[in-house]
């Protein structure tokens, strides 16, 4: 997971994806794709829509690089991937309240499958058991690797309480953890 | 490679501005636990083959952004100004009112005043006009032909503008 790319590679980069380049938005596809992958993966918890998400995400670059300042790359990038979980939270919520009403109105005893058959590992299993906004700032403090400040910034809201909504989420995240082991 | 902690920032001195140096501590481990469990339990990764799409998906955008029809904005370009200049022909503020609104009856009803009026007015000017000409044509003022010619011209002329103007409103 390469996050020391230096700044002024990235930079160069920005500016041939702003070009247009074909090649830029390649690297920035090799570059990105595993911390944004890995981001999406824990969040949704199952590939198929970690996958999904990545793709649509990179689409949605190529139309958008116009706006994005590249000595601000990273945290623009990662403000358009956490926007992007906002609205799939938002559709398999509305999905999954679509498909218990249609359940309901079959009479069907058959349960609605949920993603815990496509889970793989221990860790993306219990972050889905924690609320959606402290997976994401959990997931988004370890994969983008913005400091603090940066995460505050994009969130806006002031550094301590970001700092203390980490540390919360880990604290809640390792019991669940350890309670598992039990 | 310790995630939560390896930024370029100082984050003991981050801790020690908001927690109390044991609560610093704590959160220090509870950080390293994260990092631990994030090492321990790797996320998958992205297949070759997904990767691979991404990108000939990202060379297809790019081929259709680059391959811009001039003729066909041209042409849409054309289409927007026509709706504009209708649009605006439609719009006009002088326009004759429709029969719709009150605005438009009291428009109406100002018309109708200023016309009466001035319809009075302009009779009674045609009328001492056209008796002037006929004074004129049969002979009746004194004076010299030439005068007379030109005075018939004048007043024929006055006759025409102010017909205009009757009609013109």
């Amino acid at each position: 997971m390469p996050m020391d790319e230096s700044k002024e590679k990235i930079e160069q980069l920005v500016k041939l994806c702003k070009k247009g380049q074909s090649d830029g938005f390649s690297q920035m596809v090799d570059i990105y794709s595993s911390r944004l992958y890995g981001y999406f993966y824990r969040l949704a918890g199952n590939r198929d829509d970690a996958n999904e998400l990545v793709s649509e995400l990179f689409l949605k670059i190529t139309e958008k690089i116009g706006s994005c300042k590249s000595e601000t790359f990273e945290p623009w990038l990662f403000r358009i991937a956490s926007n992007l979980f906002t609205d799939y939270i938002r559709t398999k919520k509305r999905r999954e309240k679509m498909l218990n009403k249609m359940a309901e109105q079959c009479l069907t005893e058959t349960p609605v499958e949920k993603d815990d058959g496509y889970l793989t590992d221990k860790l993306t299993k219990q972050m889905q058991k924690l609320d959606a906004e402290t997976a994401e700032i959990i997931a988004m403090r370890f994969y983008s690797g913005l400091s603090f400040e940066e995460l505050a910034k994009m969130r806006n809201e002031p550094i301590g309480t970001c700092l203390s909504k980490v540390h919360r989420g880990i604290k809640r995240l390792k019991q669940l953890m350890e309670n598992e082991n039990e | 490679m310790n995630k939560f902690k390896n930024k370029n920032e100082n984050l003991d001195g981050l801790l020690a501005k908001f927690f109390l140096a044991s609560e610093a501590k704590q959160v220090k481990d509870d950080f390293s636990f994260a990092d631990g469990a994030f090492e321990k339990f790797p996320a998958a990764k992205p297949a070759e083959q997904t990767i691979e799409e991404i990108k000939r998906k990202i060379a297809a955008k790019l081929s259709t952004q680059k391959h811009i029809s001039w003729p066909r904005v041209i042409l849409q370009a054309a289409a927007v100004a026509a709706v504009v200049v209708v649009a605006a022909v439609l719009t006009w503020p002088d326009k004759p009112a429709s029969t719709g609104g009150s605005a438009a009856k009291i428009q109406e009803q100002d018309i109708q005043l200023v016309s009466e009026t001035d319809i009075s007015l302009y009779e009674a000017e045609i009328a001492q006009l056209n008796s002037e000409l006929l004074t004129l044509n049969y002979g009746e003022e004194n004076g010299t032909n030439g005068r007379l010619l030109d005075l018939t011209e004048q007043v024929e002329v006055e006759i025409i503008e102010t017909d205009n103007t009757f009609w013109k409103g």
